[in-house]
C-alpha cells in the first residue's frame, strides 16, 4: 500500500500533475498491488468521473461489498486488504456512476478465473504457488478422451459421459476406475484432462480410467437424491464394467465431487456401502442443522435431512475419504464438522482446508494431493 | 541391454543406442514376460499367486516398520547418539523386522521355483536361451532404470542375474540398485506424506555389502541428521551409498566423477563424499 499512499503524497504537493501521476504509476505496476507481506492494494483508475468503487468478492468472513477510497480529489480509487499465506481472492469491481453501479473486471489485472457463469478476476498471495503439475507437459504423454452415451433406467434417458483412457492402456489390463461429478465442467474449467496426464505421467497417480458425468437437472439431482445414487450403482457401473477394463475391487472404485457433487458423492456411498471405496470431495455441500431450520432455501432440504441423519446416525463408509474445503466459502464450517465424523466411520480421512473460495481452480489445485493419496501411483518404485 | 524397468517403453531406447555409438540389442525382458503371459497362462499365474502372497506379507511388513521406526526415532530424539544401546536396540528391532521380510520373501520365491520350475517350461527355456545367445558376443551389459520392481521381477523370472556374473556391467538408477545385496525403497517428498523406507526384495549381490540410493537428495531428505543416521544405522552392515547424477562407481570400487555425486550416510548423520568403496565392497567379481 505504501506504494499508493506515496503517490497520494505527490498528488496531493502537485494536483495540477496529478493525470500525469496516475498516468505513470498504472503504466509502472501491475495490479493489484501484492508486497512480499501478502498486502494486497486493489487500484481503480481509468480517467473518468466515479462516484465509487466497491471490491466485490466471495471471501466469507469479510463484508462482500467493500468501498474503495479515493485518492485525494481525483478519480482514482485504492482499497487494502491483508490476505492469508497462499491465500487466491477471485473477486470483480462494482463501478457506480451516476447513483448506478456495474460489475466488472479488474481492467488492469489480466488474469481471469472461468466457470461456468463466466470469469473473474483473481488475486493471489506472493506465497500462491500456481502449480505447474496442471500446465501442458510437452514431455507427459496424452490419454485419450472418448464420449459414449448409454440407456438409465434410473432415469428413463440416455446419459452421456466422457471417458478418459490413460496413455498407458494396454489389453488385457484392467485399471481402477473414477467417476466424476460435474464432469464436463471438471475437464473445462479444472483442466483435468491434463492434469490427469502429467501426473500419471509421472507415476505421482496409478493410471485410472475417468468418467465424467454431467447432471442434466443437476442440482435436484445431486441433492442427496437416491435416484442417482442409485444411477450410479445400478446402471452407470455396471455398464462400465461391462464395457472397460475396470477393476472390481472397491478399493480401485472412486467416486469424486464438488459442492453439490461432493453431497451426491457422500451419499452415493453411504445409500450403497462397500460399492465405492474413494471419496474425494471438495467444498461439499454438506449443510445441516443442530436446532431449528435452515435458510439456503428448498434446493438444500434434501441435503440437510441427509447430513443431520448422518450425522446422528453415522453409517459406515467403506471407503478412504479425501477432503477439502476453501476458507473463504460458508461451507467451512460444516465441511470442517464432519471431519471427526468421517474419521469414526471411514477407512481413513485426510483433510485440507485452504484460502480460497467455491471456485474451480481451489478445486483444480487440491486434485494432486487428493489424487495421489486416494490413488497413489508407482512413483516409490521409479528410480530413472 | 536390460530395459525392462521401462515397462511398455521397454523398446523406446533410440537416445540410449545413439549415446553409446556401438550396436546394442535390447534383451526385451519385459516383452519376453508379456509373452509368456500368452503362451504359459498357467506359470503367469502361479508367479502372479506368488507375488500377491508377497504383497501380503508386504502389507504386515509395512505396518510392523511403522511401530518400530517410531521407536527407533523416539530414541534418537531422546540422546542423538548413535552409540546408545537403547538407540542400538530400536535399530536391531527394526532390522529384525527387515530381515524377517526378507527370509519371507526369500521363501516364497524359493517354493514357487521349486514348484513352478519356471526354467524347464519350454517357452521360458526358448527365452533363456534367446538371451543366452544374445549375450555371448556382449562385450558390456547396459541396465536402465525405471520401475525397480518391474526390472528386478523380470531379471529374476529369466534368470538374466546368473548370465551376468561373467559380464562387465554399466548400470544406473533402479539397474544399479538391482545389482546391488538389498534393493531399498525410499521417497521423502511423496505428495501423500513421508515414506517409510522399506525393503523391496534382495538384489542380486553382484555388488556385494552396498545398499544404493540413486536421486538421493532428489528423494531423500539428507539435511536432516536423524534422517540420514537412522538410515545409515538401519542399513548397516551394508554401505548405504548415495548416488546422484553425473557420479558413479568404477569396476574397482573407485569414485567416478564429481566427489559431491557419490557418498556413504553415516551413523553420525552427515554424508561423506566417497573415495572408493572399501576392498570387501569391490564392484569387480
Amino acid at each position: 500500500m505504501q506504494r499508493v499512499l506515496d503517490l497520494a503524497v505527490r498528488i496531493e504537493r502537485s494536483p495540477h500533475d496529478a493525470h500525469r501521476l496516475l498516468s505513470e504509476f498504472v503504466g509502472r505496476w501491475q495490479f493489484p498491488l501484492v508486497d512480499d507481506n501478502d498486502a494486497a492494494t486493489f487500484f481503480y483508475w481509468d480517467g473518468q468521473p466515479a462516484d465509487a468503487v466497491f471490491l466485490q468478492h466471495w471471501v466469507f468472513g469479510l463484508p462482500s461489498r467493500q468501498e474503495f477510497r479515493r485518492i485525494g480529489r481525483t478519480d482514482a480509487f485504492y482499497l487494502p486488504l491483508d490476505l492469508p499465506r497462499g491465500a487466491r481472492v477471485e473477486y470483480k469491481f462494482e463501478v457506480v456512476r451516476g447513483g448506478s453501479g456495474r460489475w466488472m473486471h479488474d481492467p488492469r489485472n489480466a488474469r481471469r478465473a472461468f466457470d461456468p457463469f463466466g470469469s473473474n478476476s483473481v488475486c493471489t498471495a506472493s506465497s500462491y504457488v500456481d502449480p505447474e503439475w496442471c500446465k501442458h507437459d510437452p514431455h507427459a504423454r496424452k490419454g485419450a478422451m472418448q464420449t459414449h452415451r448409454f440407456f438409465s433406467k434410473t432415469w428413463g434417458d440416455e446419459r452421456e459421459y466422457q471417458l478418459y483412457i490413460p496413455a498407458e492402456a494396454r489389453p488385457g489390463k484392467e485399471y481402477p476406475l473414477l467417476i466424476v461429478h460435474d464432469g464436463v465442467d471438471f475437464l473445462h474449467y479444472a483442466e483435468m484432462k491434463t492434469l490427469l496426464d502429467n501426473l500419471i505421467h509421472r507415476h505421482e497417480v496409478a493410471p485410472l480410467l475417468v468418467c465424467f458425468t454431467s447432471g442434466v437437472r443437476r442440482n435436484w439431482e445431486y441433492a442427496a437424491n437416491p435416484r442417482q445414487a442409485d444411477f450410479l450403482r445400478l446402471d452407470l457401473l455396471p455398464h462400465l464394467e461391462r464395457t472397460q477394463p475396470v477393476l472390481r475391487e472397491p478399493q480401485f472404485r472412486g467416486i469424486m465431487g464438488a459442492s453439490f457433487g461432493g453431497v451426491s458423492a457422500l451419499h452415493a456411498a453411504v445409500r450403497h456401502p462397500g460399492t465405492w471405496g474413494r471419496l474425494l470431495l471438495q467444498s461439499g455441500s454438506f449443510a445441516f442443522t443442530d436446532v431449528g431450520e435452515h435458510t439456503r432455501g428448498p434446493m438444500w432440504d434434501p441435503i440437510v435431512n441427509f447430513v443431520n441423519h448422518f450425522r446422528e446416525n453415522p453409517s459406515p463408509v467403506d471407503a478412504k475419504i479425501y477432503l477439502s474445503c476453501g476458507t473463504f466459502e460458508s461451507l467451512i464450517y460444516y465441511n470442517r464438522s464432519l471431519v471427526p465424523v468421517f474419521q469414526q466411520v471411514s477407512q481413513g480421512v485426510r483433510f485440507a482446508e485452504v484460502p480460497d473460495g467455491h471456485n474451480w481452480i481451489n478445486w483444480r489445485d487440491r486434485l494432486r494431493e487428493g489424487l495421489t493419496w486416494l490413488f497413489p501411483g508407482p512413483l516409490w518404485m521409479y528410480y530413472e | 541391454m536390460i530395459s525392462a524397468g521401462w515397462r511398455y517403453d521397454e523398446e523406446r531406447d533410440e537416445p540410449l543406442r545413439d549415446a553409446v555409438g556401438v550396436p546394442v540389442h535390447n534383451l526385451r525382458l519385459y516383452g519376453a514376460f508379456r509373452d509368456i503371459e500368452r503362451d504359459a497362462p498357467d506359470l503367469v499365474s502361479a508367479h502372479a499367486r506368488k507375488q500377491g502372497a508377497l504383497k501380503a506379507i508386504k502389507a504386515r511388513y509395512r505396518d510392523a516398520i511403522v511401530a518400530a521406526l517410531g521407536g527407533v526415532q523416539r530414541q534418537w530424539t531422546d540422546r542423538r547418539d548413535p552409540a546408545s544401546p537403547w538407540f542400538r536396540l530400536a535399530i536391531r528391532h527394526l532390522q529384525e523386522i527387515d530381515a524377517l521380510f526378507l527370509a519371507e520373501a526369500d521363501r516364497l520365491h524359493e517354493e514357487f521355483a521349486s514348484t513352478e520350475r519356471p526354467f524347464s517350461h519350454p517357452s521360458v527355456r526358448e527365452v533363456r536361451d534367446r538371451i543366452a545367445e544374445a549375450l555371448d558376443p556382449c562385450s558390456m551389459v547396459l541396465i536402465a532404470g525405471g520401475h525397480v520392481g518391474v526390472l528386478r521381477n523380470r531379471m529374476s523370472f529369466f534368470g538374466v542375474d546368473q548370465a551376468l556374473r561373467e559380464k562387465d556391467i554399466v548400470a544406473w538408477s533402479g539397474g544399479a540398485m538391482v545389482l546391488a545385496e538389498r534393493i531399498l525403497l525410499y521417497h521423502d517428498y511423496t505428495t501423500h506424506g513421508v515414506g517409510l523406507a522399506e525393503y523391496l526384495d534382495r538384489g542380486f549381490g553382484l555388488v556385494p555389502g552396498v545398499v544404493f540410493l540413486p536421486h538421493a537428495r532428489e528423494r531423500l531428505d539428507l539435511g536432516r541428521a536423524d534422517n540420514v543416521a537412522i538410515l545409515a544405522a538401519r542399513l548397516a552392515p551394508f554401505l548405504a551409498v548415495a548416488l546422484e547424477n553425473g557420479g558413479g562407481i568404477g569396476p574397482d570400487g573407485e569414485r567416478i566423477g564429481h566427489p559431491d555425486a557419490v557418498g556413504v550416510l553415516g551413523v553420525d548423520g552427515t554424508v561423506t563424499p566417497l573415495a572408493s568403496l572399501p576392498g570387501d565392497h569391490a564392484t569387480r567379481p
